[in-house]
């Protein structure tokens, strides 16, 4: 184990090498680039065993990594943006036939207009993919999570896509752990897939279906989603094992014991509310990093623990702050807690007692193409806030920043 | 010898007198058994089976539209790297999925010599998805999205010169009229190294308007008359052709022999055969020149 001065892009080509994958995917785009730039110096150098493929599109690229995977061998294989849009018709084809495929995305703000910063937009246009979603904060987090998918897509044979901001973590050096090969070797066993094209056992993958088998496809992919955080929470158990450094798969908190503002949002955004946090114990936070599946069971504990501790009454706001948008609607991460914590707004002014309105749940849409976000911001959006508490506004989605 | 072994049962979901069926039949005979294909959107989708069923003696790796190149070069990929070497991967895609939407999978795959067999059932139109024109579409057939007859569009798109210019190691295009050459064809592609692209043109009752018994007629015909060539390109630039009238004086039967017995030509007028016949007249001395160059 020894720490190394790296960028994001570098801790994801770190952990691929870790990973030992027999293939490697690849086709540039910009902010990802370096991560197969960096790969393809691993294979030429040697320090890879692996078939690295510049492809000549990220379609080709994700559809030749699935075949791959039927042919029995591990893969990796990384995109951004446009990338992930343009290839997406194999997102879904990954989802729907339970390969276990480990990709990352670089988050860029899809166009258009052309665009260079980060967004999560893209990513979420694979939320009903069947894949999961998980988002990193820093480069060390990237690596760790990319050898924690690995696990959990082969266990559950469930896609996994790996997302964090580009430039902004993508670009940005930092001091980064890298465990032996020896370590990660154990805490990452050799590829046993589940189902192999064999010429001497001829099954096929992908025939047609009729709606009922299909149905049933998805129901069983819909039972092995919600195994999710059970498996996600043993191999945090075996990380901190083998590794002796604590990683959790599905979210973060802080000041749970004493805060009166819960903020929710992901990856970097979250840098700027550990700030605020860290000078005032009022404000909390959870960090979402794996979006999809949602961590509900998660996030649900520790709401039962703020509402315990302030009562019902006195807990007042979320905040939930988006670097994305669902236009006419509202931030991807707002739209998932309120529709987990309060159900349909009808029930909510019809049919509750007042008390049941609580906690208000107000959405800031900030970050958007890689626009700053400082610790002012996040004060800012705490006392705006309040006013909007004593106004009972929270149906309107706030563009921090350009709308005042 | 046309081997006896048979990779496709019987009860697939195919018309009456599919070229596809064929064709598949005569690649898989040639290939045996030690052999794993990709198939994406296209009449096979249909006639491999509906799940839990596969009308294949062979593992089917089904794929999206335009990436059975790239899914070839992933499976090739993976096999490699553990040591099956040996295993036959095909790629099999109709004219829509090789000419338009999956040309540039292709276009990659050869570019990259990808160890990989590439069959293009060339019935020349999506059939599959009812007869619309597709860049392989001959001059002047009729299809649902060209109702007068594509009369104003190009000659079709020449593909195997156009993989050929790839460098690929071996392509060839191929009758079902002539099985053992089809069969030789496919069986020198398996021992090429490389890249091998072969385009076989694939009669479709439903699509081309005759009555099924004729399959192997019209294929024939396809070849005498020149308006389907079969020849093979080695290395993108050694041209060899199957002449198609070895013993007759007159090299090229008439066009008009073909056109008159298919639906799809019924509205062409007397000038537009002539054009065809003058276009595959000028086409044919091409390709025997290409063929006679001596490198």
């Amino acid at each position: 184990m020894n720490t190394e001065f790296i960028s994001g892009n570098i801790a994801a080509a770190e952990a691929a090498r870790l990973a030992r994958p027999k293939v490697v995917m690849a086709y540039p785009i910009t902010p990802q680039t370096t991560v197969i730039e960096t790969i393809a110096k691993f294979c030429a150098q040697g320090k890879m065993n692996a078939k690295f493929k510049k492809m000549e599109s990220e379609h080709s690229m994700i559809q030749a990594a699935l075949a791959s995977i039927a042919g029995g061998v591990r893969v990796f294989t990384a995109t951004s943006s446009q990338g992930l849009l343009y290839g997406l018709e194999g997102v879904y084809w990954a989802g729907g036939g339970r390969f276990p495929l480990v990709m990352v995305n670089v988050n860029r703000a899809p166009c258009s207009p052309w665009a260079l910063g980060p967004s999560l937009d893209d990513a979420m246009a694979a939320q009903a993919s069947g894949c999961i979603l998980m988002f990193c904060e820093d480069a060390q987090e990237i690596l760790d999570t990319i050898l924690c998918c690995y696990r959990l897509s082969e266990e559950l044979n469930i896609p996994s896509i790996i997302n964090y901001p580009g430039f902004i973590v993508s670009n940005a050096y930092e001091n980064v752990i890298i465990p032996s090969q020896e370590m990660v070797d154990k805490f990452l066993p050799t590829f046993v897939p589940k189902f192999v094209l064999d010429p001497e056992i001829p099954y096929s993958i992908g025939n047609a279906m009729n709606s009922e088998d299909y149905t049933k496809t998805k129901l069983f992919l819909q039972k092995d989603m919600i195994k999710i955080p059970s498996v996600a929470q043993g191999i945090s158990v075996d990380f901190k094992k083998m590794f002796g450094r604590k990683y959790e798969m599905e979210i973060e908190a802080c000041n749970i014991e004493t805060c009166e503002t819960l903020v929710i949002t992901m990856e970097t955004v979250i840098s700027a509310v550990r700030e605020v946090t860290e000078n005032d114990p009022k404000v909390g936070f959870v960090k979402i990093k794996m979006f999809n599946p949602f961590p509900k069971k998660a996030l649900r504990s520790v709401f039962q623990t703020i509402k315990k501790r302030l009562g019902v009454q006195n807990f007042e706001r979320i905040i939930v702050l988006d670097r994305n948008l669902y236009p006419g609607e509202g931030g991807h991460t707002w739209l998932k807690v309120r529709s987990m914590l309060t159900g349909d707004c009808f029930f909510r002014t019809i049919l509750c007692e007042p008390e049941c309105y609580k906690p208000f749940i107000f959405n800031y849409i900030v970050g958007l193409n890689g626009a700053n976000i400082t610790s002012e911001d996040i004060q800012g959006i705490v006392e705006d806030s309040k006013k909007r508490y004593g106004e009972r506004k929270d149906e309107e989605i706030v563009f921090w920043g350009v709308e005042k | 010898m046309i081997p006896k072994e048979e990779f496709i049962s019987s009860g697939h979901a195919a018309c009456g007198g599919c070229g596809g069926v064929v064709g598949m039949n005569f690649v898989l005979k040639a290939l045996g058994p030690n052999t794993v294909i990709t198939i994406p959107a296209c009449c096979w989708t249909i006639i491999a089976g509906a799940y839990p069923t596969s009308s294949l003696k062979i593992p089917v790796f089904h794929t999206s539209f335009a990436s059975v190149a790239a899914a070839a070069t992933g499976l090739r990929a993976a096999y490699d790297m553990r040591g099956k070497k040996d295993i036959n991967v095909v790629a099999w895609a109709g004219d829509g999925g090789t000419f338009d939407i999956g040309l540039q999978a292709l276009s990659g795959a050869a570019e990259r010599e990808e160890n990989i067999i590439y069959i293009c059932n060339d019935n020349e139109a999506y059939m599959n998805t009812g007869v619309q024109r597709s860049s392989s579409t001959p001059f002047g057939a009729k299809t649902t999205t060209t109702p007068k007859g594509a009369l104003e569009i190009n000659w079709k798109k020449n593909m195997p010169e156009i993989v050929a210019a790839h460098g690929a190691a071996y392509v060839a295009s191929a009758s079902l009229a002539y099985p053992k050459d089809f069969i030789d064809k496919i069986e020198k592609a398996k021992n090429i190294k490389g890249f091998k692209y072969i385009q076989f043109c694939s009669p479709c009752p439903a699509g081309w308007g005759y009555d099924a018994r004729y399959l192997k007629k019209i294929a024939e015909l396809a070849v005498k008359t020149g308006i389907y060539p079969v020849y093979e390109i080695f290395d993108g630039k050694e041209y060899k052709i199957q002449r198609p009238n070895p013993k007759s004086k007159k090299e090229l039967t008439p066009v008009e022999e073909y056109l008159k017995l298919q639906g799809r030509f019924k509205n062409l007028t007397q000038e537009n055969i002539e054009h065809i016949q003058k276009k595959v007249n000028e086409n044919w001395i091409e390709l025997m020149y290409k063929a006679e160059r001596k490198f």
